[in-house]
């Protein structure tokens, strides 16, 4: 049997503690027992065969060099009961509602600080504050548009906020993909059980871009990208193509009288709206990094007098940083008077006096992180550590406090993978994606990012990482379908047409 | 709504995908011609580097024209910069930078195409596998075609890519004119001769130039009588209804561009292109002539070649704005 030798050591998302299935995935579990382990090597085969053929990539830098690397996919998904994804989803809207009061509240009259909730010099040295932005009034006064949040699920199943990714979050292409590819897999499982669709992502990314230009739905999106040696530049391209928006460069715009343009075949034409994917530092060489070739000059002065609008809004990066995410679940209480839906993880503050004793005290046990890193860089996880690595993050910790935070080891949850020939558990995070604008939405679901080596915590692609897809199943819809099924049907139906067949192909789809 | 950039992309696209089909085609035919002809007939691999514009880049590392060694320069060789493999990988490159423009099949297409050549374009020495995998490639190559032909609207992007692809057409047939056909009228000068006093090669010859054209049985279909050095010409040069004849490529051309704005630079470089094809009939059918004649018409295509860049991929920014300050399309 499949499942006879599996034996997890912490919170397994399909298996519970006494080896049976969850509720949520019992229709999965056994219908991966039912195949084997012969055919799920099969279909892994023909899902990698499928990710080379439509060249689904992404980009790893080895010594300034980059290389296109087929994207890591573990075919058995990872699931989340409905009830459970609820609360996370009202969650993640919660969290960043608060975060982008807390943004704009930086860059305005700083209440936060003044009433003594979050210490000001956390955010005057943080590299992620940009004056500039002061006084600046985005649409719908949003800043943060767009959040790709990393979750992780403990041993007692609590699922907690690690990061808060406001700057340019990827990997929502990479989530798309999964679950086509899945649904290419596993089509017979689509039909068994409820899973909530992700696709509606793209559209409601474009209304809500659109939503902050008076044009509307006329307005001209871009999306920018640094270009084709970004590690994310399928993703630029996917999401480009997806809502039917420019993908544009640096290098094709030019800001006249306060006006953002594009050069096309047809001359100068207007931009409206640009979903950027550069960061603060480069979008602008007159106001930040001047050596910047990405960005385009003037183009700060083009949304601060209100001609064209950036998501995320130039300065969001302030309230992505590891220092102030632990004071996120003060700021709900503070701003929007309620208490936080999801759990933080206890954080402590290098730049605390009291904080970095304790840090210092028991790096071993913790895992130490720079405050202002992305992608897993930097960090140190205590009990994975050799003494001199603990030695030298003590020396740097020492040097620069601000620079540092310290979390708990968190032992994050495990699905099981495929790993030579075995199912076995493998540590689990997940990026789901929250749009905020005129309307909110998350994602049902996210990306699922796996550790593929036996025991590692580290999950980021960049780094060896997998990804899986997320299946968001509603028991209580499965019930009703279940019902309906035993009506009999009329006999001359197709069996096509039967209520079973969920996934119609695509090219068949209206022809009649 | 297409950007300068992307535009440029496109038609480089439609360039390299054009050219990679076009070498390998006259790599498969120039082996396949080589049955025909008798042993001690010299089998000439050094034409295919004057028509590849190779003749440089082989010099620089090669001391003399073999089979193998050319054949591997045209179809593996990473240092040239016209080899299949190099054009596979930069109309892929191109591809990647548009494909939010393009159907993803027309992607994995592409992909599969550049992953066969990267793959098997070593094993290009022994006949057999060349001949497998020149034909791999035109067979995928015209499977893109298919796709584009089938599932892309007629827009701007397409134009683009249409463009490219019959700029790299008209400049492939006349490069084979210049060292082929120039060639076998040198030979002698036997265009003038009675067909009983011609080498009894002549025609398999001519019949080898049309094939690495793809053009000979579009041609028997048109023409009547023996096969003939003018009418081979006539045809490769004026034939209205084949899709590789320089007069068709430009006619495709006229029409692209008149669907474009900003067409005045453009459409001057095409008419005085147009003008020149139509005065080689008037000319007599002489080696001599011929390469001037085609030199003058290659200045022109890299005239226009220049022309779309001036007009459309490196515009001035300060081309005037609509008074809204919103450019209508």
């Amino acid at each position: 049997m499949l499942f006879s030798d599996y034996r997890p050591d912490t919170f397994d998302e399909l298996i519970d503690v006494d080896g049976q299935p969850r509720d949520a995935a019992s229709a999965l579990v056994r219908h991966l027992e039912r195949m084997g382990i012969d055919e799920l090597e099969a279909r892994q085969h023909a899902a990698d065969v499928g990710i080379q053929a439509a060249g689904i990539t992404f980009t790893v830098y080895t010594e300034g060099t980059g290389i296109d690397r087929a994207w890591p996919f573990d075919i058995v998904p990872r699931v989340i009961s409905r009830r459970d994804w609820d609360r996370v989803d009202a969650g993640l809207v919660q969290r960043l509602t608060a975060l982008n009061h807390f943004i704009a509240d930086v860059y305005a009259d700083q209440r936060i600080f003044a009433d003594g909730i979050v210490p000001f010099d956390l955010i005057a040295n943080s590299p992620g504050y940009r004056p500039e932005c002061k006084g600046a009034t985005p649409a719908h006064g949003i800043w943060a548009h767009i959040c790709g949040s990393d979750l992780v699920r403990g041993k007692d199943g609590t699922i907690y906020v690690l990061e808060d990714n406001l700057r340019v979050p990827s990997g929502v292409s990479y989530m798309l993909e999964n679950r086509e590819i899945t649904k290419r897999v596993f089509p017979d499982l689509f039909g068994e059980q409820s899973i909530l669709p992700v696709d509606a992502y793209p559209e409601r990314l474009r209304r809500i871009l659109a939503s902050l230009s008076p044009q509307g739905d006329d307005a001209v999106i871009g999306v920018l990208t640094p270009g084709i040696y970004n590690s994310a530049y399928f993703e630029h391209s996917f999401l480009a193509r997806q809502m039917g928006a420019q993908l544009v460069e640096g290098r094709d715009l030019f800001v006249e009288d306060d006006v953002l343009y594009m050069r096309t075949i047809h001359g100068p034409i207007r931009v409206d709206v640009l979903y950027r994917r550069v960061d603060d530092a480069f979008l602008d060489p007159e106001v930040f990094r001047p050596d910047s070739t990405l960005g385009t000059p003037g183009m700060m002065a083009a949304w601060r007098a209100g001609n064209l609008a950036l998501a995320n809004a130039p300065g969001t990066g302030v309230a992505d940083d590891k220092a102030v995410y632990a004071y996120v679940p003060d700021m709900i209480r503070y701003y929007l008077n309620q208490e936080p839906i999801l759990a933080n993880v206890p954080t402590y503050q290098c730049g605390l006096d009291e904080d970095r004793a304790y840090v210092l005290d028991h790096l071993d046990e913790l895992v130490v992180k720079p405050a202002n890193e992305s992608g897993g860089y930097g960090i140190v996880i205590g009990p994975k550590a050799t003494a001199e690595e603990l030695e030298q993050v003590a020396k740097e910790i020492r040097n620069d406090p601000r620079g540092f935070v310290a979390q708990p080891v968190i032992q994050l949850s495990v699905v099981p993978t495929l790993c030579d020939g075995v199912l076995a558990p493998r540590h689990v995070d997940l990026r789901p994606f929250t749009l905020l604008g005129a309307e909110s939405y998350v994602t049902c679901g996210g990306l699922t990012r796996v550790a593929m080596v036996e025991g590692s915590l580290v999950v980021n692609s960049s780094q060896g990482g997998g990804s899986k897809d997320t299946w968001v199943v509603d028991t209580d819809a499965v019930a009703a379908a279940v019902s309906t099924i035993h009506v009999e049907p009329p006999a001359d139906q197709l069996p096509s047409e039967s209520p079973t067949d969920p996934t119609p192909d695509p090219d068949t789809q209206g022809a009649t | 709504m297409l950007l300068s950039r992307t535009a440029e992309n496109l038609y480089w696209l439609g360039r390299h995908l054009e050219r990679a089909e076009a070498v390998s085609r006259i790599i498969r035919e120039h082996t396949k011609l080589l049955v025909d002809l008798p042993i001690d007939v010299e089998s000439d691999w050094g034409s295919l580097l004057s028509i590849t514009g190779a003749s440089e880049s082989y010099a620089s590392r090669y001391e003399s024209a073999d089979e193998l060694g050319v054949v591997s320069h045209l179809m593996a060789d990473i240092g040239n910069p016209t080899s299949v493999i190099r054009t596979v990988a930069a109309a892929r490159e191109n591809l990647r930078v548009t494909r939010q423009l393009m159907p993803a099949s027309l992607w994995e297409c592409v992909n599969r195409l550049h992953t066969t050549v990267a793959t098997s374009a070593g094993n290009c020495a022994a006949r057999s596998s060349r001949l497998e995998l020149s034909t791999a490639i035109i067979s995928a190559s015209q499977q893109i075609v298919g796709i584009l032909a089938s599932t892309v609207s007629r827009d701007d992007a397409f134009s683009f890519y249409e463009l490219g692809r019959n700029v790299e057409r008209a400049d492939m047939t006349t490069r084979v004119l210049d060292v082929r056909a120039a060639g076998l009228l040198a030979d002698g000068a036997r265009g003038a001769m009675p067909p009983a006093d011609r080498s009894p090669y002549e025609d398999v010859r001519w019949m080898g130039v049309l094939r690495s054209l793809g053009a000979q049985h579009m041609y028997t279909r048109s023409s009547t009588g023996s096969i003939h050095g003018e009418s081979v010409l006539d045809f490769l040069v004026d034939d209205e209804h084949f899709p590789r004849s320089i007069t068709h490529c430009l006619r495709r051309i006229d029409q692209i561009l008149m669907a474009l704005p900003t067409r005045t630079a453009p459409a001057e470089h095409s008419d005085e292109l147009k003008d020149l094809v139509s005065a080689r009939s008037a000319t007599a059918v002489d080696a001599g002539m011929l390469r001037e004649w085609v030199d003058q018409v290659q200045l022109s295509i890299g005239g226009l070649h220049g022309a779309l860049a001036n007009t459309y991929f490196t515009p001035e920014t300060t081309r005037s704005l609509h008074p809204s300050g919103r450019v209508v399309v």
